[in-house]
Order: C-alpha cells, then sequence, then structure tokens
C-alpha cells in the first residue's frame, strides 16, 4: 500500500479534525505521547470505519466517540500494566494534571468531576471543553439527544452540589477525598 | 452556580487551554497522521487474515468435536447388539421362561414363531411378538402379550432392527442362509461365496480364512467371528 490509497476525503477529514482531536485526548490524557497514540490510532480506526463516516456536520462528533473509545482501552491496559508490575496505580484518569494546574479551584472542579459516573463526566467535559450541542454529544456517545438532555441536567445538578459542598468547607477540600499523586 | 460560572471553571480548569496550534502540528502532523495511518492498515489487514484462517480453524475443529460427540451419543443411546449370529426364542413373556437358541435369521420373530408354536392375541392378529436386546447383547425374540411392551416390562432394550454394522449383519444373515441352502458345499466354493457376499454387502477390512480338513469330501461349515471381523470356513469329513 502506498501514500496514493489514502483518498483526499480522508486527508481532508484529518487535516480539519487533527487539533481538535489531539486537544480533546490531551484534555484525558497528561502524557503527550500517548495522547499522539491515541490520535493516530483514532485516525487508523476511522480509516478502517471510512464506508460509515457521517456527513461532514457530523464527522468531529463521529471522530470524538471512536477516541473515547480508545482512550477507554488505553487505560485498561495501562491499568494492566501497572498491575503486572505490583504497582497499586492511584492515579486516576485526570488527576495528573491536577499538580500542573495549580489552582485549588480547578482542583476542586476536576475531583468533582470525576466523582460522577463515566457517561455524565464525558457529557460534561464534552459540553463544556469540546462546546459541542447536545445532538453532537448523541452521536458521540451513542445515546438520544433526550437522553443527554436528561443526563446533563442531573450532571450539572450534582457538579454544582460537589462544588458547594467544596467551597463551603475549603480546608477539608484538599484532605479529604480521594488522594491526589503527588 | 449559574450555568457561566461552570463554564468559566470549565475554561479555567481545561488542560489544553495553554497548548497553542504550532505545538499541536509540531507534535503530531497530518502527514505523521497518514503514515500511520497507512502502515496500521497494512498490519490489520494482515491479522484480519490471520484472524480469519485462526476462526476457520477453531470453527473447523468445533465441528469435528460437536460431530464425533454426536456420533458417539447416537452409538451409545442405540445400545448397539454385538453378538448378531445368535436369536434366542422364548416360550413365553415371563423371566426364565423356556427359550431355545438360534442362528439368527432375516427373519427373526417368523423364525421364533415357528420354533416356539406362539399363537397370535385374538383381539391383535397382527401382533408377532417383539425382539429385544438381551444382556449379553444377543438378540431375544418373545411372544405377544396383551400391552406390547414386553421388553420394557424385562428391563430389556427394545430391538428396532438397527444393528452396530447393518452391512456386517446384513451379510451374516446371507452367509447362514446359503450354509443353510448348501448343506454340503466344497471348502473352495464356500470360500469364493463368502468373499462374493462381502463384497456385495460392502464389508470392508474382514478376512476369509479355511480350517479343518482339507479333504475333498469334506463340507464347509461356516462361523463368522464378528469381534475379529472374519469368516472362518471349517472343512468337516462326514
Amino acid at each position: 500500500m502506498n501514500v496514493g490509497d489514502v483518498n483526499y476525503d480522508f486527508t481532508r477529514l484529518v487535516d480539519d479534525h487533527r487539533r481538535a482531536l489531539q486537544r480533546y485526548v490531551l484534555r484525558r490524557l497528561s502524557d503527550p505521547d500517548d495522547s499522539d497514540d491515541v490520535v493516530s490510532e483514532t485516525f487508523a480506526i476511522a480509516w478502517r470505519k471510512r464506508d460509515a463516516l457521517p456527513p461532514t456536520d457530523r464527522e468531529l462528533p463521529w471522530l470524538y466517540g471512536i477516541a473515547f473509545r480508545v482512550l477507554s482501552n488505553h487505560r485498561r491496559s495501562r491499568d494492566r500494566w501497572n498491575r503486572l508490575h505490583g504497582r497499586i496505580s492511584r492515579e486516576r484518569e485526570d488527576e495528573s494534571d491536577l499538580d500542573e494546574l495549580g489552582e485549588l479551584e480547578n482542583k476542586e472542579l476536576l475531583k468533582a468531576l470525576h466523582s460522577l459516573g463515566k457517561v455524565d463526566r464525558e457529557l460534561l467535559r464534552l459540553a463544556y471543553w469540546e462546546k459541542l450541542k447536545y445532538r453532537d454529544i448523541a452521536v458521540t456517545l451513542q445515546i438520544s439527544e433526550n437522553a443527554v438532555a436528561i443526563r446533563a441536567t442531573r450532571a450539572k445538578k450534582k457538579l454544582r452540589a460537589r462544588l458547594e459542598l467544596a467551597a463551603a468547607a475549603p480546608s477539608s477540600s484538599s484532605d479529604s477525598g480521594e488522594e491526589v499523586e503527588t | 452556580m449559574s450555568d457561566d460560572g461552570l463554564i468559566k471553571r470549565f475554561e479555567s480548569a481545561d488542560p489544553a487551554r495553554r497548548v497553542t496550534d504550532e505545538m499541536l502540528d509540531h507534535s503530531l502532523p497530518t502527514d505523521k497522521v497518514l503514515a500511520f495511518v497507512l502502515t496500521d492498515s497494512g498490519r490489520h489487514r494482515r491479522w484480519s487474515l490471520r484472524r480469519r484462517w485462526k476462526r476457520a480453524g477453531i470453527f473447523t475443529a468445533s465441528l469435528v468435536l460437536v460431530a464425533g460427540g454426536s456420533v458417539a451419543a447416537l452409538t451409545l443411546l442405540r445400545e448397539p447388539v454385538q453378538n448378531t449370529t445368535q436369536l434366542t426364542c422364548f416360550a413365553g413373556t415371563a423371566q426364565g421362561s423356556n427359550a431355545t437358541v438360534v442362528s439368527l435369521t432375516a427373519r427373526p420373530l417368523r423364525t421364533c414363531q415357528s420354533i416356539m408354536h406362539w399363537a397370535n392375541l385374538p383381539r391383535e392378529p397382527n401382533s408377532h411378538g417383539a425382539l429385544c436386546i438381551l444382556n449379553n447383547g444377543s438378540i431375544g425374540g418373545y411372544p405377544p402379550s396383551p400391552d406390547n411392551n414386553e421388553c420394557r416390562a424385562l428391563g430389556l432394550a427394545v430391538y428396532d432392527g438397527r444393528l452396530q454394522n447393518s452391512r456386517a449383519a446384513a451379510f451374516q444373515m446371507s452367509a447362514q442362509d446359503y450354509f443353510a441352502a448348501h448343506q454340503c458345499q466344497s471348502l473352495m466354493t464356500a470360500r469364493l461365496a463368502m468373499v462374493r457376499l462381502l463384497h456385495r454387502f460392502h464389508v470392508a477390512g474382514w478376512s476369509v480364512r479355511v480350517s479343518g480338513s482339507r479333504s475333498p469330501k469334506a463340507c464347509a461349515t461356516l462361523a463368522v467371528l464378528a469381534k475379529d471381523k472374519s469368516v472362518d470356513i471349517v472343512g468337516i469329513k462326514f
């Protein structure tokens, strides 16, 4: 196979969405080397599934959906590797970012976000970081738009409650809850 | 907290907020992605082929196992008759009834009826008795009974006409018929007849042996050793 086998449409797809996808992955992983692997793997899967490519306005949410699953596999592989080497991994998917952020408010937000379920957490990230609309989030998470709306309302309510609780007890927020790897 | 408040907090906590387009382009340019896609595509195709062969292998092995298991199960369920040369005809359906052992014939019930003088049941003229598989593996013929359930009443399996090796059984029956019809056949003629019968019934792997008296006046008698897959023609000089 040579470069000529990748057609113009797919080259355009990579050109159009590569940066957005890189940012999407960087927001969920701390190691830039890992993020490049995840992005490349996402496009490789997209190439294999090119027959199911959605209309242009749905391409990015579709790619996010693939990346979401690639990230899940990546985390599972990493956890297996850690277990294999006898290390109890305390690292959680966002916590490695906490040190770099350095700000207490951001730490609280990420902690509160982490206390939500996997789908709800992803839903809020897609809404606030990737600025996706509910119909696009539905494409990414492969659920109905109505389900996205319901889950978003509940997730926001929960997140606000957690943040208000943390704000009410700022001194204990850094000591209590989940451990942060330093 | 309002929605705007949440938006601001998310923007503030965005791990990619300081990442520029130049940094992204430097880290992973489009060419690098396309090169990876092409390499992976070839690798995936090879794996896909290997997986296909692997699946085909597993499928074939499973099929062989299932088929083998089914054949074994069917063989066991059939409770095959081991001794296809003997027929035991009983006078009654009770345990310990008088019995006569004869060579198995093509129509065993008729044979037993004529030997043991069974009578048909008055109300059921078509009832001719039952063939059961005896504990020693041979076939037993029982006279008709009112409930038509002779074998089960005696705790025996019903012989439904299927033999463990139907071709070999058919051959044995025909061989016995041949010797019954030819009371004093020469050894060589009998041997040739048995070889022809084996061919006729497509019985493979059997041997025909000649033993006993080789005198030109000797009469051939038959001994079938089903277990050894051999037909012994024994010459007896009367």
